[in-house]
């Protein structure tokens, strides 16, 4: 598989992406040291991942590799746009413990789902930051009957 | 039921060692999810959704999805009256002004006689009684 490798010098780094996989990027002192990280780090999502190929609309036009349109009678034609379906997911119910008639089975192949996801532990952070910072409503004081 | 906090569930998300021998040692359904936990890890990854740059939309959109359908593998536990009742005691009890989500989960376990399952014990230590409350991370399984 061939990847779109962005490089980009900044601060006199450069600084290398996968137009791809934008969370996959390094950052090195030279051109041909920032081009060898990325590869390594391609090497070893290629050992670790599974690669699935999904139809993404418009991804080439953005990514400035549309083909360009046949000519027609010498002239360029438009393109016909083709319908694509849009990603439709239909979300599952969440199940209640009160439920006692579902029986679910340990999801193994949720455990470690968001193990390379950057994201998910800085979340854990944030959640906890927040929860240090939520404040606790005030009661209401209850009204005394007067007698 | 063993009421997992929120730092439970992204660490078995992330295959935490201890986390899954002590689900090995359960059964799932003896496993749910306050909904403060949802609530909370909805809040993280929608957050992260809508400030997604255009390079990161379509990943952090997934993941979000993805993040739903990790909650569905879960039960979840929402407030009944009682728990509003323990609520409400806890309030009255401890003066604290934050972490209004400890006692929310807390006073799930204790209307429902829950156990939490926690990395923060000491955050809960004044809130439950020792046998209603664990780490499953810090602590492996006997």
């Amino acid at each position: 598989m061939t990847c779109n490798v962005i490089l980009t010098p900044q601060n006199g780094r450069f600084l290398a992406y996968v137009a791809e996989l934008p969370d996959c990027k390094a950052k090195a002192e030279s051109r041909d040291k920032a081009l060898a990280l990325i590869q390594t780090r391609l090497e070893e999502i290629g050992r670790r991942s599974e690669i699935v190929q999904l139809e993404i609309p418009n991804l080439e036009k953005k990514l400035g590799k549309m083909e360009q349109p046949e000519k027609r009678n010498g002239n360029a034609q438009p393109q016909a746009k083709a319908a694509k379906p849009p990603r439709l997911v239909q979300f599952p119910p969440m199940i209640l413990a009160s439920d006692q008639t579902v029986k679910l089975e340990t999801p193994w192949e949720y455990c470690g789902i968001f193990k390379d996801d950057p994201t998910w532990m800085p979340m854990l952070e944030e959640i906890e930051r927040r929860r240090d910072r939520q404040k606790v409503p005030k009661l209401k004081k209850e009204k005394r009957r007067k007698k | 039921m063993y009421l997992w906090d929120s730092n439970i569930a992204v660490h078995f998300a992330h295959d935490h060692p201890i986390v899954t021998l002590h689900v090995r040692q359960v059964t799932w359904s003896e496993i749910a999810l306050p909904s403060p936990t949802v609530a909370e890890l909805w809040r993280g990854r929608a957050e992260f959704a809508l400030k997604a740059t255009p390079e990161q939309i379509i990943w952090a959109h997934d993941q979000l999805w993805q993040t739903y359908l990790l909650i569905t593998k879960f039960k979840v536990v929402l407030f009944d009256d009682e728990a509003k009742e323990e609520l409400i005691r806890l309030l009255k009890k401890f003066k604290s002004k934050k972490r209004y989500a400890d006692m929310m989960i807390a006073a799930m376990a204790l209307a429902g006689n829950h156990v939490v399952v926690t990395r923060n014990t000491k955050h809960f230590t004044d809130l439950l009684p020792p046998a209603q409350l664990a780490n499953w991370i810090d602590t492996p399984p006997r």
